[in-house]
């Protein structure tokens, strides 16, 4: 009697409680199938060695960095309208979803797995590794979590170092679009990072993770190194290039401006891809 | 009349069933697996059954509409009620994003009412033509000041953009449960009462003539056209041309008698939302089209040829 | 006379305050005098001028259409000009300059010459109203169009909705030559023709027997109305309500002369939208509050006053 009374409380033993933005997420074993309906969860669980069965990915395995080596996963489609369908087909034990873009469909995604919401888009840095943990959490892997994150902070501390020397300067970190550019605030996963590694960052006065700005807010701002990601087509920053204001930019007379790709900044959002960012910028000679 | 009726409804069940099919995962309806079934009933059988109760919702609150405004080109989203709507369930989301998503049409009618509020104080008389140049006025205000909330966070415009464009994607039974016993009394009710909403063709005089008081009976049907564009924005987001189209085919086939268009229309209205929500889900795969957008493809050769009859049409 | 002096000295305040305050660089503070001449000059020259070409085409299609509640955004004309750009910009265009001058005038063109037929087929009507709400719904119709495009171009679809809610910021000197282009000729153009334009409000007969043919000066006008509204979307995007108010105010101020109110709406119009384009960077200052916002709110609240005391049924 006490025997079967014993083996009935071990899967118990797992029963992870976690709250998330639309509510409680109650497992009561650690998820395997995880389906990932935004890329900075797809960096989470990238870092926790997991490779999700689904990803979100606007239908362009293109927008996943290969830095994260995950393996082979089936794509539902947009994000904002990820198909339901292709989840159901696939029964996964957790659905990860971004409260921006998918807390109207919390319902019925709950209807098909268990569902966490999480916030998602535009959040920084120390926002990610509460998401990071939280995941950790609903697929069992704490122990995984610790050890990678040991990494990581030792990775972080050997690049602190070496950016000990330009720790005075001033970064600014923007993003071009065809239509505009718009500078990341402190409120942004890049700025975020620059400033757990030391680095000075440009102080917007603005509130909001991302805001548009033209060329003479830019001037105003004057950062002693410019920072901007990019797509290959033309864009917003090509106009403002060949304007003669451009050359009045601290950064400009220097040669500290750096062109860097959108999908290894903007992205993924994570400590995998926070790491491959750091290293881009050691490329680069930042 | 009823001939009309039964193909309508023959055509409804047609494309529902395609609807049914219809999907990333292709399954015979008969011989279905329980994962198969379990898509089947969580996901595609409750947008199909919504569009059966969205449908009349959207063909009444336009039908009313044009009733007592006496203007075939009025609706709620030209009216601007739909635009108020809209703003107050944007505003919602955006500002309250824990909220359970059945507290959604509340807000939507709250928007609405005040959209009619500003149309009922400006209109003074509230005759016909006063009404709807009121009604494109609060329009562009309520979307300018949608477009400033936007504007505000520009992160949001993404999340903004998939509500702004009515969208079945992720409807389940609880909007179902929501929408099944208003649909149901209002439209027994505006039924009941088409009598009286058909009296609106003649003038106030002729209609206090022949025993009706016509602002209180404008003010009652607009507040339950209000009712009826409100929820279905609630549910579904703002779907344009349906509520001003679908009344317009129904007068063309069966004329002016509110007892036979507000039927027929509503079941034009199930048939154009439920192709579209097919056309939607199947042209893109596995990208779906919102429903609002292929409303709007198929509505505007529907309004032009509506326009070249309006030639016709003109002493209406 | 008094009320032009009046006009002249808002005007220059207006541009004053433009120029120097609510910028970045705050007034008195150290200026490279680059961005005085890249960004600030073109910026204020746009407003003007933009604001000028939407009234003068406002006055012209309320004369036109003999319809006082008419302007290029009421009618949906603003609408099919931003659709063709945004499709110009799915295809592959970029957001500025010369690119999207024949897109945006292609659209003005389609959407003046639908009106037409629109304004044909209603033209007797006892319901003048009813060309208003053609044009909504034409208006409407394009602007789901539009929404269509801005959805599937996925890549753009942030781009375009900014665009689409019609701004002044950023604009240079490519913007100002473009506006030259498109709204000068026509400002002469339309005093050219104004005498006929005043005897086309009277009466398509009475015109017929002053010699004139009605039906192709009135292309001539929608024509000179297209060109306008081009210049004025394609470098701003769609503004509403400009074309509607300003000949309404100037008709007001200064009298039902069509020629007092055509050259008083152009000076009120290029005022009023300096002073938005200001107001645009005050409400929320440090941000920017894209002008079209602001055209539209107080476009609609004053419309909305309009209709509440029926004058416009006059």
């Amino acid at each position: 009697m006490k025997a079967i009374v014993f083996f009935l409380f071990i899967p118990a033993l797992f029963a992870a409680k976690i709250s998330h933005k639309m509510g409680t997420l109650e497992l009561i074993n650690p998820a395997k199938k995880v389906v990932a309906l935004e890329f900075s969860f797809v960096d989470a669980l990238a870092s926790l060695g997991v490779t999700p069965v689904a990803i979100a990915d606007d239908g362009d395995k293109g927008r996943i960095l290969p830095d994260l080596k995950i393996g082979a996963y089936t794509s539902v489609g947009a994000r904002k309208a990820p198909s339901l369908e292709i989840i159901t087909k696939l029964k996964p034990d957790l659905i990860l979803a971004d409260s921006k873009r998918h807390s109207q469909a919390y319902i019925q995604l709950n209807e098909i797995a268990p569902t966490m919401v999480l916030d998602g888009l535009g959040q920084d840095y120390d926002s990610d590794l509460e998401n990071l943990s939280l995941i950790a959490k609903a697929l069992g892997k704490e122990k995984e979590l610790k050890a990678r994150l040991d990494l990581h902070h030792a990775f972080l501390n050997k690049e602190k170092k070496r950016f000990e020397k330009i720790k005075d300067k001033k970064i600014l970190f923007m993003v071009s679009w065809e239509e505009g550019v718009h500078i990341h605030t402190q409120a942004a996963f890049v700025p975020s990072l620059f400033k757990k590694i030391g680095l000075n960052y440009v102080s917007t006065g603005f509130s909001n993770a991302s805001e548009k700005i033209n060329l003479e807010q830019l001037i105003k701002l004057n950062p002693d190194i410019l920072i901007i990601a990019r797509r290959p087509n033309k864009i917003m920053i090509d106009e403002w290039i060949k304007s003669p204001l451009w050359k009045i930019l601290k950064s400009y007379k220097s040669g500290e401006i750096f062109f860097v790709d959108q999908t290894l900044w903007t992205r993924m959002r994570g400590i995998t891809s926070a790491e491959a960012i750091l290293r881009d910028m050691e490329k680069l000679k930042i | 009349m009823l001939k009309k009726t039964l193909i309508l409804l023959t055509l409804c069940l047609i494309i529902s069933v395609m609807s049914l099919k219809a999907g990333v995962l292709k399954f015979s309806l008969f011989n279905m697996s329980p994962d198969d079934y379990l898509v089947f009933y969580t996901i595609r059988l409750p947008r199909t059954i919504l569009c059966w109760l969205l449908g009349p919702l959207l063909a009444l609150s336009g039908a009313i509409l044009q009733s007592i405004t006496k203007n075939p080109l009025s609706s709620p989203d030209i009216l601007g009620i739909n635009a108020a709507s809209s703003l107050a369930g944007l505003m919602t989301l955006v500002y309250f994003p824990g909220l359970p998503y059945s507290y959604l049409p509340l807000f939507t009618f709250a928007g609405g009412m005040i959209a009619f509020g500003l149309i009922f104080l400006l209109g003074r008389r509230m005759s016909p033509v006063s009404l709807a140049l009121t009604g494109v006025a609060i329009h562009i205000l309520f979307s300018s000041i949608t477009s400033m909330v936007v504007s505000i966070n520009s992160l949001q415009m993404q999340a903004a953009l998939s509500w702004l464009t009515g969208s079945l994607w992720g409807k389940s039974w609880d909007h179902v449960t929501l929408a099944f016993i208003p649909t149901l009394i209002i439209l027994g009710m505006v039924l009941l009462f088409a009598r009286n909403l058909n009296l609106h063709q003649f003038s106030d005089d002729t209609m206090k003539n022949l025993g009706s008081r016509p602002n209180f009976s404008r003010l009652f049907f607009f507040i339950i056209s209000v009712f009826c564009g409100s929820l279905a924005v609630g549910l579904m987001g703002p779907v344009g041309f349906v509520s001003l189209l679908s009344p317009q085919a129904a007068r063309y086939l069966v004329g002016n008698d509110l007892k036979k268009v507000i039927p027929i229309a509503s079941l034009i209205a199930v048939f154009w939302l439920l192709f579209a929500d097919f056309l939607g889900r199947v042209i893109l795969q596995p990208i779906e089209v919102p429903v609002g957008i292929i409303t709007s493809i198929i509505g505007v050769p529907c309004f032009f040829f509506i326009l070249s009859r309006f030639k016709r049409g003109i002493a209406q | 006379m008094k009320k032009w002096i009046i006009l002249g000295i808002i005007l220059s305040v207006g541009i004053f305050l433009d120029l120097y305050f609510f910028h970045s660089f705050a007034f008195g503070e150290e200026l490279p005098k680059e961005i005085f001449w890249e960004v600030r000059i073109p910026r204020v020259i746009v407003s003007a001028l933009v604001g000028a070409s939407l009234s003068l085409a406002g006055i012209l299609i309320q004369g036109l259409t003999r319809n006082p509640l008419s302007s290029p955004s009421v009618l949906g004309i603003n609408s099919f000009a931003a659709f063709f750009v945004c499709m110009a910009i799915g295809f592959g265009s970029t957001f500025s300059g010369l690119g999207l001058l024949v897109p945006g005038f292609l659209g003005t063109i389609l959407g003046a010459v639908s009106l037409y037929f629109l304004a044909k087929i209603l033209q007797g009507d006892i319901y003048p109203e009813r060309l208003i709400l053609a044009g909504i719904c034409q208006g409407f119709l394009m602007a789901s169009l539009t929404n269509l495009v801005v959805i599937l171009d996925d890549s753009n679809t942030q781009g375009l909705l900014f665009w689409l809610l019609g701004g002044v910021d950023g604009k240079s000197w490519i913007d100002v030559k473009i506006l030259f282009v498109t709204f000068f000729p026509c400002l002469i153009l339309s005093f050219l023709k104004m005498k006929n334009f005043d005897v086309l409000i009277l009466g398509d007969d009475m015109a017929k027997n002053l010699g004139l043919k009605p039906s192709s000066l009135r292309l001539f006008g929608f024509f000179i109305c297209s060109v306008l509204v081009a210049g004025a979307v394609v470098t701003c995007g769609p503004l509403s309500f400009i074309g509607l108010i300003v000949p309404h105010l100037a008709k007001k101020i200064a009298g039902d002369s069509l020629k007092r109110a055509m050259l008083f709406s152009v000076f009120l119009g290029a005022t009023l939208l300096v002073y938005a384009d200001l107001i645009s960077r005050v409400i929320q200052f440090p941000y920017e509050t894209p002008v079209g916002i602001i055209s539209g709110v107080a476009g609609a609240l004053y419309f909305l006053m309009l209709s509440a005391r029926r004058r416009v049924y006059a």
